[in-house]
């Protein structure tokens, strides 16, 4: 961290920095924004405080696990909450593995590089992977934290507006925030292009919903686990039949 | 409502979320991204995505369960519509399930008061 900010002392890394903000404050910006708004809401009408919720947006910072946090709250087992984050989640790793060595190049692990990874999310990884092969390799750590910490400031005021809005709108606002979660998962369910995430958004959809129906609170975890596995051993098969 | 600590809940969450990415900056420029346990990491996220979405739609807990299934499916509907018709642009699909979900209510509000 310290690198960072020592290295960018200089004339030219603040004309990076600034390039990492006014990149952040475009598209992705409003995106996190209104996602995040829905998500403010969302936690205060599950019953979160304020302070949790806005540090569950900066401490975990991936969407679809913070509303698996929300919506399993209220159940309440850690157990499963647990694994339903870790399942979500897991895709972090693959993520990290793809994007960080287009920030830190062929440098070995150092513990910075924990801190690129928590800055990472999906809207980071395709902005990375669009951009980084037009910036220098040494000043891209300074572009991807300036990035992502300009993303990840607007995801924590969109938290704040979000919850502390909710409520206090008429119904019809309220409800429109309170629908913004529902509405980002399954356009990110829809997104799903190639053969095995289609198969899985179909055969997991729907084992989530029976699982959850019999077993209420675990329908998430085993579902998508199972779904999820079937879906990949399934798709493994159509595309070996397909050859 | 739940008796365990928000901060607890919290906790644990950030510790499923942070072993992933910290794995992934362990072996990042070790490990080949596109291995097939990643595609199979990939189908349950999906999975997951479509399960909860859904189970939002039909069982949603707190305030959400206040509004009617049929007002979610409907929202629902046109973002996915859209999102298809527009050649799969994300952030159409999105804003129009949203604002079809607040046309609605403001409708029924200035139709029943």
């Amino acid at each position: 961290m310290k690198k960072v900010f020592v290295t960018a002392k200089t004339k030219h890394h603040y004309t990076v920095i600034w390039n990492g903000i006014r990149s952040a404050l475009g598209v992705p910006g409003i995106a996190v924004f209104s996602s995040m708004l829905g998500f403010g809401a969302l936690a205060e009408s599950n019953g979160l405080d304020l302070s949790v919720a806005v540090l569950v947006t900066l401490g975990i910072w991936a969407l679809p696990g913070q509303i698996v946090l929300v919506d399993l709250y209220p159940s309440g087992s850690l157990t499963a909450l647990f694994f339903a984050v870790l399942f979500v989640n897991a895709r972090f790793f693959p993520l990290a593995l793809a994007t960080l060595p287009l920030v830190k190049g062929a440098e070995n692990f150092r513990v910075l590089h924990l801190l690129y990874a928590h800055l990472l999310s999906v809207i980071s990884w395709s902005h990375m992977t669009t951009c980084a092969l037009k910036i220098e390799q040494s000043k891209r750590p300074v572009y991807f934290v300036s990035f992502t910490t300009t993303v990840l400031t607007l995801a924590g005021i969109a938290t704040i507006v979000g919850y502390i809005v909710a409520g206090k709108v008429p119904y019809h606002f309220n409800s429109a925030l309170l629908i913004i979660p529902t509405i980002y998962l399954l356009m990110l369910a829809a997104n799903a292009r190639t053969l095995l995430p289609i198969v899985a958004v179909l055969i997991g959809g729907g084992a989530v919903v029976v699982i959850d129906w019999s077993l209420p609170g675990w329908g998430l975890v085993l579902g998508g686990f199972m779904g999820g596995t079937l879906a990949f051993l399934l798709g493994l098969r159509l595309e070996r039949r397909g050859e | 409502m739940n008796d365990l600590s928000q901060w607890t809940f919290f906790l644990v969450a950030a510790v499923a979320t942070l072993l992933p990415r910290a794995l992934g900056a362990l072996a990042a420029g070790r490990v080949d991204p596109t291995s097939r346990i990643f595609e199979w990491m990939t189908c349950v996220a999906y999975a997951m995505a479509s399960g909860l979405a859904l189970r939002m739609l039909f069982y949603p807990t707190g305030a959400l369960g206040e509004t009617l299934l049929f007002d979610r499916l409907i929202a629902a509907t046109v973002a996915l519509a859209i999102f298809f018709l527009m050649k799969r642009q994300l952030l159409f699909g999105f804003a129009s399930g949203v604002l079809v979900f607040w046309a609605i209510g403001f409708f029924q509000l200035s139709q029943f008061g």
